[in-house]
């Protein structure tokens, strides 16, 4: 018999959890207190790509293949130890917006416990003396494969962009998608200059590589080719967050992958050494640890300098 | 006393009115939150992308007129708002006509017309009366809320009222509308003496306060029953009463539970290859099929190792992968 809800603890606060035992992802039969374990799993290595930023979870209370909403509100009921931010409309379009910020474990489950599957979050974060929005932390590039095309051609885009930026300052993760997502860190840049910035790298590469790459939204035009989508350089955008599980058919999870990984990826063409699910991301944070720490460690390392 | 909706001049000849618009009606529909049956969360309306399923900001919304096939024209908001009518503080009476004149299915709303500061009471006055004793209605423009309104200012017993009206097109023409109409006047003389008399037996004055909306009472009274008794579901989450256990063990017994049970995939590969559910997941994997992207389905390809290519159509992409598959189950 399984419980409707339990009472539970973590980390000092109490959580009520519900429907624990509901398959979420129904291709694989992966239940709600899977997704609960990993993310109470992930938790430690998770928190500081999130920490401090608005998030929009993608939640799915009928599973993978039910009906799915991005919810950016803080629900009104929530526990009064979750912290939150309030966002101001860009252009006073609509009230402030109060987003949860996932701040600690307890708060990641209890979005989970609302079946948030996905985890979004914006490139900037909250501080003292920052406006909101701040400026940003990362420049994103999100490469999406068009159709006939896969994570491999996004790897070799990804050498490509390595090319013209620095590698060592270039993170690369996978979407847990189809597509492959490279950060890098920024500094006393505004969102106009970044946007532009990132544009402009996006239409060189789809410049020197015409056949490969396409730097604009229209569709029809991805047909066999990677689409660079630097828009999301962008205050109000969000982009899936790392470690974050993916609905897709069965539990993958935005995975942060080394330079060798992309680049034998790129050789071999075979997409599938770059798809993860929660227990091989799990096995790759006992091995690696966090691929992507040094892009958020370098955050501290500013701020002690000044 | 109610905000003015609009304020400014009424103005006819050479005399010009200060004066508020008030609505005359208000809507008493009773009106509902939606609510996720399962959650009692409210349901939000939220405008996403077709395509890609992305909610959107109204900044990222534009207006495309259609032209058909999928071709639009873009009109931006800075377009719309050049293209409308300025702000107007006059509500100019260019006609006076009789009231009989305009059949009620031009009307839209009825608001009042209030003099708008002491000054203004005298004009008012002056103008309720001639209209009054006239029996006229004034026939005017305005600009309420960025859009142009034909309006009728019609004189009620102790005030100017202001009718919203439709303009000439946008009323439909009945015999465009209905398939047949008869025609009328060829009546047979005695059926419609006693036609009349029945008309005439059932006349009486017009009282509205004889009409009620009984269905608005009785959705009221059963809101206030259920209430009262209690059957009021809250957003947010009731308190279980079980004891308070350890998370990750609470996690780990529900896992336990559901490792009994064997995924959708476990269940095909294990399933009889000739039974009835054999047949039916087979069915139910097909139509997943077709409801995948062409790139999602050479993804799929690829990783059953199939030989395709991104010429292929999706019908053809559909059949290899589904023929990929029922082999690999066969073989495994």
């Amino acid at each position: 018999m399984s419980p409707e809800r339990v009472l539970t603890e973590i980390d000092g606060r109490e959580l009520s959890l519900s429907n624990l035992d509901k398959v979420l992802y129904p291709e694989t039969g992966f239940t709600k207190s899977q997704v609960l374990d990993y993310y109470a799993r992930i938790a430690d290595v998770m928190l500081p790509h999130i920490r401090n930023r608005p998030t929009t979870f993608r939640r799915y209370p009928d599973g993978v293949e039910g009906m799915s909403f991005y919810e950016k509100h803080a629900p009104e009921h929530q526990p009064d130890w979750i912290t939150t931010i309030e966002v101001p409309s860009k252009r006073g379009g609509h009230d402030p917006i109060k987003y949860t910020a996932v701040c600690d474990r307890p708060t990641m489950l209890w979005a989970a416990n609302l079946a948030a599957i996905e985890f979004h979050v914006p490139l900037w974060h909250v501080a003292k003396g920052k406006p909101i929005p701040a400026p940003p932390d990362y420049m994103v590039f999100d490469l999406d494969p068009g159709p006939g095309t896969s994570i491999a051609e996004c790897c070799r885009v990804a050498q490509w962009l390595a090319e013209r930026l620095d590698r060592e300052s270039l993170f690369a993760k996978t979407s847990g998608s189809k597509g492959l997502q490279l950060y890098t860190r920024v500094q006393r840049t505004t969102w106009d200059q970044l946007g532009e910035r990132a544009h402009e790298i996006a239409k060189a590469i789809e410049r020197d590589h015409p056949d490969d790459v396409v730097s604009t939204m229209r569709k029809n035009l991805r047909d066999g080719k990677v689409f660079i989508d630097w828009s999301q350089n962008s205050s109000s955008k969000t982009t899936v967050a790392a470690y974050s599980l993916r609905a897709r058919p069965e539990p993958t999870v935005s995975t942060p992958v080394s330079w060798p990984e992309v680049d034998q990826c790129a050789k071999t063409g075979k997409p599938e050494a770059l798809r993860f699910e929660t227990k091989d991301v799990l096995k790759r944070i006992q091995k690696y640890g966090d691929l992507m720490a040094p892009l958020v460690a370098t955050k501290s390392r500013a701020k002690s300098k000044s | 006393m109610a905000r003015a909706t609009w304020s400014g001049f009424l103005s006819f000849g050479l005399v010009s009115v200060p004066v508020g618009l008030f609505s005359a009606t208000s809507d008493q529909t009773i009106h509902f939150n939606q609510l996720h049956k399962n959650t009692s969360h409210r349901v939000r309306y939220k405008k996403v992308d077709e395509e890609t399923g992305e909610e959107l900001s109204t900044e990222d919304i534009v207006n495309g007129y259609p032209l058909g096939g999928g071709e639009y024209v873009v009109v931006t908001r800075e377009e719309m708002a050049e293209a409308a009518p300025g702000k107007s503080e006059l509500i100019e009476i260019q006609d006076f006509v009789d009231l009989e004149e305009i059949d009620p299915i031009f009307f839209r709303q009825s608001y009042y017309l209030a003099p708008n500061g002491k000054g203004a009471e005298r004009a008012y006055a002056l103008l309720l009366q001639a209209m009054l004793e006239t029996k006229k209605v004034g026939i005017a423009t305005l600009v309420l809320r960025d859009k142009e309104h034909l309006v009728a200012i019609r004189p009620a017993e102790k005030v100017l009222m202001l009718e919203t009206m439709f303009f000439a097109d946008e009323i439909r023409d009945p015999e465009e509308e209905l398939d047949s109409l008869p025609p009328v006047g060829n009546a047979n003389a005695r059926e419609l003496f006693i036609a009349k008399k029945l008309v005439e037996s059932l006349t009486d004055e017009w009282d509205p306060s004889r009409y009620k909306n009984t269905y608005r009472q009785r959705v009221e009274e059963l809101v206030e029953l259920k209430r009262a008794g209690h059957a009021v579901v809250h957003g947010a989450e009731d308190r279980p009463k079980s004891n308070v256990i350890d998370l990750m063990s609470a996690l780990q017994a529900s896992i336990d539970r559901s490792a009994k049970r064997p995924s959708r995939a476990a269940a095909r590969a294990t399933a009889p290859s000739k039974s009835a559910s054999m047949k039916v997941s087979a069915h139910r994997e097909r139509q997943g099929l077709d409801a995948m992207t062409k790139a999602d389905l050479l993804d799929r390809a690829r990783r059953l190792k199939i030989d395709v290519n991104s010429k292929m159509t999706k019908p053809e992409l559909i059949r290899a992968v589904s023929e990929a598959k029922s082999a690999k189950k066969k073989s495994g």
